[in-house]
C-alpha cells in the first residue's frame, strides 16, 4: 500500500460523506451528468467536475482540442494505425488490411477508457451509429479515416459539415454503393438510407420519386485512390439533366453541385432537425425522451442552424434531463468499458477484448444494416445477454489474474482499487466508489453489505481470510447488479 | 380398487412417467404443466419455427417464374436463373410454371413429399421499401401502426399464456430474440445452449447466484431485468439437464458450422427435449443484393444453399416428430423486377414465403399470380402483392397453433383462408 494512494483515499472520503441512491431518488446532479456524458464515473473525474461546477465542466468537455490527455497519449501507440495518415494506412496495411477493424476496436476502447475527451468519445460514438458503416467494406483503411476525418473531427461541429464529409467519404460510397452509382444505372441504396437514416427520418416527408431523382444527383460521386482523401467527381458518371427534388427543381447541366445541394437542403430541413434531436435526447436522455425536450432541443437545432455544441449544452441542462436518472440501459460496449474503467483491468492480447465485445454483440462498425447498433433497452435486454454480464463481470474480477501470463489475455488489477477495507461495508464503498464515482445507498447495498459479510452485516470485520474470498466476488457481483446496468 | 376409464390411465399413466423423470430431468415449473387440468388445455398444437431472411430476399430467383419470359428474362440480364432443363445452373421444375433456384434442390424432395409448399407474390401490402419499416410492420403484425409496441408471435403467446411457463416456451436464435417475439412472455434469447452456464468463483458460485437472485427480484413484474433474470434461472437449471454437448443430428442430418445452420440443431435439440417449447424464431441475413447478386454464383447462390440445406438438415433430424412441427420461411419485401446497373437488384414488393411441415398441404405453390407483364406489376414496377402475409400466418396459427386470438394477433385484419394446412 503505497502512501500516496492512502491520501487519495483519504481525499475521497470527503465526497463520500454524502452517499447517493443510485435510482431514482436523491440524484446528484454532478453524478449524473457524468454518467451520462461519460463512459463511467471515475473517482477523480467526479471531484474535478464538483469543483469545477458542472457548466465548466461541460465546456472543458465540449472543446477537447484544450484538454491534455497524457495518459491515453501514451496508450493509444500501441495501435500505430490512429497516427497514421491515409497514404501510410494503405502502405504499412496493403497486405492485412483487415488488421484494420481490429486496430480501430483497440483505439476507440482505449479512448473510452483512458481518455478525458470523454463526450467526444461518446459523441463519435453517437455518429458512428448514426452514419453507420459495416467492416465488410472492401478497404478497411478508411473506416479509419472515417472514424478520425469524419466522425471524430465534426463531432461537435456543424450538422451540415458533418453530413457532406460523410457523403463524400469512401467508406459511405462503398458502403452504400453509390460509389458504383451512374446516369446509365442509378444506384437507390445511398440516396434511400440519406434520406432515412441520415437527414429527415422514414417519417420524411419524401417519395419513392424523390428517392431516384436523388439517386441521379449523386450520380458520379464516387472513389479514387489518387485523389487527396479518396473522393472523386466523375463528370463521365453523372447524370447532367434536370431533376425534381423536395418540390425544388434542379436546372440541367450541373455537376457536383446537384449532390451538395441536395445534402444543403436536407442539413437545414425541419424533419432532420426534429428526427436528429430526438436521436440525441434518445441517446443521451431516456428511450423515450419527452416530447417537450423533443420540441425544444429541435427549436434550439433549427436556431444554431444544427450546432452540435448548443443542442448538447440544451440537453444536458433541461428539465427533463435531471428527471432521467437511471433510465438508460447501459449498451454492451458502453458496460464493457465502465468495467474495465472501474477495475482498472488491462488487455494485454486483443483477442481477449474482440472476444468479449463479440460474445457481447457490440464493438465498431460490427453492425451491417445502415441503421446502427439499437440504442433502446429493449433491443438489449435478453436472457442471453444478460448471463453475458455477470459472467464478463466475474471474468474481469475472479477469473482475470495479476499475472499477464496466464493465458486470458487480461491482466487484473482490481487488488489495487481496493484499500484495506476494516469491514464488509467499508469493501462495498471502495467499490462502489470505483463504479460510480461515490459510495451507494439502498436496497441493493444492503444486499452487497449482506454478501460481502456472507450476511453478518456491514460492520463486519474485513479479516484477511475474508477478503481474500470475497474481494473479487464483490466486485464482480456490483458489476453484475441491475444498478450497473442502468446509468 | 376402482376401474380407471382410458382416458384418466393414461392421464395418470402420463403423470407417472412426468413424476418419474422429474426428480432427475425435469425443472420446477414442468410438473404445473404435466398437471394441468386436462378439460382446460385447449388442444394440441405445432413447435412453429419462423425464419426472417433479413435484407430483402429475392424471390424471383428462389421461386423461378421461369413462364414469364421475355418480362422475367429481359429485365434480369445477369441475375435471372436459366429456365428448367436449360443446363448447370437452371431451375428445377416444380409445378410447370414456377423452379426452385438450383441450391435449392435439397427441398425438392421434401416439396414432392407434400411437405412443402410456396406462397408467392405475398407480403407487406404497406408499400415501405424501407428495410427497417417494412421489418417493424411485418413483425409487429400490423401494416399500420408502429406504437402498438408487440410483435404477433408475442401477442399469440400472451393470448396463449395459460398453455405453460416455460423458459423455453418462445426463443430467439442469436443475440437478440425478434421484434415479433416482442410481448408480456419474455422470449429466451440464446446464441449457445451449450454456452449457456454461469461462471464465477467455484466455492462462492452458489452465494453470488442467491444474491443476483434476491438482486434481481423486483415487486414490480414489468420490470424487464427482473423478468429476464428469472429466464436466466429457469434456463440454467434445464440446460444443466439437456446435456447439449452430446447432441448430434437424428437420421444421418448434416448441419453446417455456420450460424443459421447451428441455430437449427439447437431448436431440433430443444423441440425433441420436450421442454416446452411452442415458438423459435431464427433469422438468416445478407440478403440486400444491391450489387453483384449473380446467379449461381456469388452471395445470393451462397445464401440460398445455406438455407436449402439447413432446411433439409433439420427436416431429417426431426423426420420423426415432423407432424409437429411447421416451418415458416419469410422477408420483408422481395426485390425490384428489373436489375440494377451494378447487376444487383433493390428494393421492391412482392415475395415468396415457405411453409414446411407434416402439416402443410405441401407439393404445391399457393398464388394468385398477378404476372410479370406491366399490367400486373404493382405501381413501381414490381411484383405485386396477391396475398397478404398475414394471411398465410393466420392460417398457420388457426390450423396448426391452436390460436383463437387472430383478431388481437392481427389487428383489423380480416384472413382469407388459403387451404395451406391441415387443421391439427
Amino acid at each position: 500500500m503505497n502512501s500516496n494512494r492512502r491520501a487519495f483515499f483519504q481525499q475521497l472520503a470527503r465526497p463520500l460523506q454524502q452517499p447517493v441512491e443510485n435510482r431514482l431518488t436523491n440524484i446528484d446532479p454532478v453524478q449524473h451528468l457524468l454518467k451520462r456524458a461519460t463512459w463511467g464515473v471515475t473517482p477523480d473525474m467526479l471531484s474535478h467536475a464538483r469543483a469545477i461546477g458542472a457548466e465548466a465542466w461541460l465546456e472543458e468537455q465540449l472543446n477537447p482540442d484544450a484538454l491534455a490527455d497524457p495518459i491515453y497519449d501514451e496508450k493509444i501507440k500501441l495501435v500505430p494505425m490512429w497516427s497514421m495518415t491515409r497514404e501510410e494506412l494503405y502502405a504499412s496495411y496493403f497486405d492485412k488490411d483487415y488488421e484494420i477493424p481490429y486496430g480501430i476496436t483497440r483505439g476507440v476502447f482505449l479512448k473510452a477508457v483512458y481518455s478525458e475527451k470523454q463526450l467526444l468519445g461518446r459523441m463519435t460514438d453517437f455518429w458512428r451509429d448514426h452514419f453507420n458503416v459495416s467492416d465488410g467494406i472492401d478497404y478497411p483503411a478508411e473506416l479509419m479515416t472515417f472514424e478520425k476525418q469524419v466522425l471524430q473531427k465534426h463531432a461537435f461541429g456543424k450538422f451540415r459539415d458533418l453530413l457532406i464529409a460523410t457523403a463524400r467519404h469512401p467508406a459511405m460510397l462503398m458502403y452504400l454503393d453509390n460509389f458504383v452509382s451512374s446516369k446509365e444505372a442509378p444506384n437507390e441504396n445511398y440516396a434511400r438510407e440519406l434520406l432515412e437514416l441520415h437527414t429527415l427520418g422514414v417519417d420524411g416527408p419524401y417519395s419513392e420519386e424523390d428517392i431516384r431523382e436523388i439517386a441521379r444527383a449523386f450520380t458520379g460521386w464516387t472513389t479514387h485512390m489518387s485523389t487527396k482523401d479518396g473522393f472523386f467527381f466523375d463528370e463521365q458518371m453523372h447524370d447532367f439533366g434536370r431533376k425534381s427534388i423536395l418540390g425544388k427543381s434542379f436546372p440541367a447541366e450541373r455537376g457536383i453541385e446537384d449532390g451538395l445541394h441536395v445534402l444543403s437542403l436536407l442539413a437545414r430541413h425541419p424533419s432532420t432537425a426534429r428526427f436528429l434531436s430526438t436521436k440525441l435526447c434518445r441517446r443521451f436522455v431516456a428511450d423515450n425522451p419527452p416530447q417537450s425536450l423533443v420540441e425544444s432541443t429541435t427549436q434550439v437545432w433549427i436556431n444554431s442552424d444544427g450546432d452540435i455544441k448548443s443542442v448538447l449544452r440544451h440537453i444536458f441542462f433541461s428539465a427533463e434531463f435531471q428527471q432521467s436518472a437511471g433510465q438508460k440501459y447501459m449498451r454492451p460496449f458502453e458496460f464493457i468499458v465502465a468495467m474495465f474503467k472501474a477495475t482498472q483491468d488491462e488487455v494485454t492480447e486483443q483477442w481477449a477484448l474482440d472476444e468479449i465485445l463479440q460474445q457481447h454483440g457490440q464493438y465498431p462498425h460490427g453492425w451491417s444494416p445502415p441503421n446502427g447498433y439499437p440504442d433502446v433497452a429493449g433491443a438489449w435486454i435478453n436472457t442471453g445477454g444478460l448471463l453475458n454480464r455477470w459472467n464478463t463481470a466475474m471474468t474481469l474480477t475472479h477469473i482475470a489474474h495479476e499475472k499477464p501470463d496466464e493465458g486470458w489475455g487480461l491482466v487484473s488489477r482490481i487488488h489495487e482499487q481496493i484499500d484495506n477495507p476494516q469491514t464488509a461495508g467499508e469493501l462495498v464503498d471502495q467499490i462502489a466508489t470505483r463504479l460510480w464515482g461515490a459510495p451507494l445507498s439502498g436496497p441493493a447495498r444492503n444486499e452487497f453489505d449482506a454478501y460481502a459479510s456472507d450476511g453478518l452485516g456491514a460492520d463486519t470485520p474485513m479479516t484477511k481470510q475474508l477478503l481474500s474470498r470475497k474481494m473479487a466476488s464483490t466486485f464482480g457481483l456490483m458489476m453484475a447488479s441491475p444498478t450497473f446496468q442502468w446509468r | 380398487m376402482t376401474t380407471l376409464n382410458r382416458r384418466e390411465f393414461i392421464q395418470s399413466a402420463g403423470a407417472t412417467g412426468v413424476l418419474g423423470a422429474s426428480s432427475s430431468l425435469l425443472p420446477s415449473w414442468m410438473p404445473r404443466m404435466a398437471f394441468r387440468d386436462q378439460t382446460q388445455v385447449s388442444g394440441n398444437h405445432d413447435t412453429l419455427v419462423c425464419i426472417f431472411l433479413r435484407g430483402g430476399m429475392d424471390g424471383l430467383s428462389a421461386v423461378v417464374p421461369y413462364t414469364e419470359g421475355k418480362y422475367y428474362y429481359d429485365n434480369r440480364p445477369t441475375t435471372a436463373v436459366a429456365e428448367p432443363g436449360s443446363g448447370v445452373g437452371s431451375a428445377i421444375d416444380i409445378d410447370g410454371q414456377f423452379g426452385f433456384h438450383p441450391e435449392l434442390a435439397a427441398l425438392k424432395d421434401i416439396y414432392d413429399e407434400g411437405d412443402l409448399a410456396v406462397v408467392h407474390a405475398t407480403g407487406l401490402t404497406n408499400g415501405t421499401r424501407s428495410h427497417f419499416d417494412a421489418m417493424q410492420y411485418m413483425e409487429y403484425g400490423s401494416p399500420t401502426d408502429k406504437t402498438i409496441g408487440t410483435g404477433w408471435i408475442g401477442r399469440h403467446l400472451q393470448s396463449t399464456a395459460d398453455r405453460n411457463d416455460s423458459p423455453f416456451r418462445a426463443i430467439g436464435l442469436g443475440l437478440m430474440a425478434p421484434a415479433s417475439m416482442r410481448g408480456p412472455v419474455s422470449p429466451l434469447a440464446i446464441r449457445s445452449i451449450a454456452d449457456f452456464h454461469f461462471k464465477g468463483r467455484q466455492d462462492e458460485l452458489r452465494r453470488l447466484h442467491r444474491s443476483l437472485q434476491r438482486l434481481y427480484t423486483t415487486d414490480a413484474p414489468s420490470d424487464p431485468l427482473g423478468s429476464q433474470a428469472k429466464l436466466v434461472f429457469d434456463t440454467l437449471e434445464t440446460v444443466k439437464q439437456l446435456n447439449p454437448e452430446s447432441y448430434t443430428g437424428a437420421n444421418g442430418a448434416e448441419y453446417y458450422e455456420d450460424e443459421f445452420h447451428m441455430g437449427l440443431k439447437q431448436i431440433a435439440q430443444i423441440a425433441k427435449a420436450d421442454v416446452g417449447l411452442e415458438v423459435a424464431c431464427l433469422d438468416l441475413g445478407g440478403w440486400d443484393t444491391h450489387e453483384a447478386q449473380g446467379t449461381t454464383d456469388g452471395e445470393f447462390n451462397a445464401l440460398m444453399g445455406i438455407l436449402g440445406r439447413g432446411l433439409q438438415a433439420f427436416y431429417t433430424d426431426m423426420q420423426d416428430q415432423m407432424d409437429n412441427v411447421t416451418v415458416v420461411v419469410m422477408s420483408e419485401f422481395g426485390r425490384t423486377l428489373v436489375e440494377n446497373g451494378s447487376g444487383g437488384t433493390d428494393h421492391g414488393h412482392g415475395n415468396v414465403m415457405f411453409l414446411m411441415g407434416g402439416g402443410v398441404r405441401g407439393g404445391q405453390v399457393f398464388a394468385k399470380w398477378p404476372g410479370l407483364a406491366p399490367a400486373g406489376l404493382d405501381e413501381e414496377g414490381d411484383l405485386a402483392i396477391t396475398i397478404d402475409y398475414r394471411d398465410v400466418l393466420a392460417e398457420v396459427l388457426t390450423g396448426r397453433m391452436d390460436s383463437h386470438s387472430l383478431d388481437t394477433i392481427f389487428p383489423g385484419h380480416v384472413a382469407t383462408e388459403l387451404g395451406l394446412v391441415n387443421k391439427i
